[in-house]
């Protein structure tokens, strides 16, 4: 229960925190979208009820806080949730290459999705321009992918132990 | 009761189809706003505002850091190119000065109407006892000992040693150097001694011989070494003295034999003969 009260919190202090710090460290050059590696550990460790609902709160969160379309990220976030589950069902996604090459896919799926969306919306077609923000992300949450997933899961066994040793004491 | 096994096929199918319809619906709306949206808005504001509090001196900083770096770079790269384009500037203006000399040796030379060899100074030794200069030619050149050697300002002296590629000339204001001359005024003629630092010395000038400073002296033609007409000085002081039958004459060389840098050495025979 308290997974689904804090998600709301959680899902603001993580996409300020990714908007904020990496454009401070990287001059808004590069950012870094932690929550897609989050959306894509969800697909893989986490069920369709939770999982799904935290990329739809995460993807709103998202929309709110970079002016989007509501929906927009909503949309893409749940696509690539669910490719994950799909993919988790026929493969087992543990080993370091699989992770970063699944996460630099997804990334630049990502980029392919928004530039499509804004085809499909504007009228205009930015991947050219998008590219240069996408490969070199999809390069940098491939690399960070691997010590966030072993993060998330330290982060979802301590969490569940908590929950259920509180019962007993 | 629906199966679990579809109930994730469901929900997911579920998910996307609202994400589909929120966007769709929000498209058709011109202006973005809802409960929902102003509810994170304002949820995330004071923590918008409290990391950017909390961020903006370390931002400050970590700017400034990197501003530095590429300052310190820049910084050098620049002090690198102006000493490039100093060394270039000096080369360049080296070779200007040397246009110019040269250019006043070649008029020099077309005034002479002698063969001649254009030589550089590579050793001159103004302390020592014999005042003399080293050129860069020699015999394989045609140089010969007793050649005159001018430059664009005025006579240098004559060569008193030859090797293959380098010459020994003895300057004007070595002592042991005697040159027959005349005051250009007067017409009187008279030895020219070097004297050293103190420049030359008129011997044999009769006291009847009217000279006065600042008058020119010039090769007489006599000794048969150089060409007549040759500036060599002026006249720097007269000491009129009663006791003697000659008058002392001091003489400022034409030449500044402390900035020679290339001289000219006169070959025998006229211009066009071999």
């Amino acid at each position: 229960m308290i997974f689904y009260l804090l998600l709301p919190v959680f899902s603001i202090f993580l996409i300020v925190f990714q908007t904020t710090i990496p454009g401070i460290l990287f001059f808004d050059k590069i950012t870094i979208e932690l929550s897609l590696i989050l959306v894509i550990y969800a697909g893989f460790h986490m069920g369709a009820l939770k999982g799904g609902l935290l990329c739809f709160v995460l993807g709103f969160t998202q929309d709110c806080l970079t002016g989007a379309v509501s929906g927009f990220y909503v949309l893409q976030y749940i696509l690539i949730f669910t490719l994950s589950l799909v993919v988790s069902t026929k493969v087992y996604a543990a080993k370091v290459p699989f992770i970063m090459g699944f996460t630099m896919l997804c990334a630049l799926l990502e980029g392919w999705m928004i530039a499509a969306l804004y085809l499909f919306i504007n009228g205009m077609n930015v991947l050219p321009a998008v590219m240069y923000v996408i490969v070199p992300q999809a390069l940098l949450l491939a690399v960070l992918s691997p010590p966030l997933f072993h993060v998330l899961h330290w982060i979802e066994v301590t969490l569940s132990h908590v929950a259920n040793t509180r019962p007993a004491q | 009761m629906v199966p679990k096994r579809y109930r994730s096929v469901i929900l997911v199918t579920a998910l996307i189809i609202t994400a589909v319809a929120i966007l769709s619906y929000n498209l058709r709306q011109p202006e973005r706003g809802g409960f929902f949206r102003m509810l994170v808005l304002e949820a995330a504001a004071p923590l918008q505002r409290g990391i950017n509090a909390s961020v903006d001196g370390l931002s400050d900083a970590w700017r400034r850091y990197i501003f530095l770096i590429g300052l310190q770079e820049e910084n050098r790269r620049l002090e690198e190119k102006i000493s490039r384009l100093t060394q270039e500037l000096i080369r360049y203006r080296e070779g200007y000065l040397e246009g110019l000399r040269l250019r006043k040796l070649l008029e020099m030379k077309e005034r002479i109407h002698h063969r001649t060899v254009t030589a550089r100074v590579i050793d001159r030794n103004p302390g020592a006892i014999f005042k003399t200069l080293v050129i860069d030619r020699g015999s394989s050149q045609g140089v010969r000992t007793g050649l005159p050697v001018v430059s664009d300002q005025g006579l240098v002296g004559k060569v008193i040693e030859t090797s293959f590629y380098v010459s020994r000339v003895l300057l004007i204001i070595d002592e042991t150097s005697n040159i027959d001359v005349l005051v250009q005024g007067s017409r009187a003629q008279a030895i020219l001694q070097g004297a050293g630092a103190a420049g030359c010395i008129l011997k044999y000038v009769p006291k009847i011989e009217t000279v006065q400073a600042g008058d020119p002296v010039i090769t007489s033609g006599l000794s048969g070494i150089f060409d007549k007409g040759l500036l060599i000085g002026t006249v720097k002081s007269i000491n009129r003295g009663e006791s003697s039958l000659f008058h002392k004459i001091e003489v400022s060389p034409a030449v500044n034999f402390a900035k020679l840098e290339e001289v000219l050495v006169i070959l025998p025979g006229r211009e066009g003969m071999q």
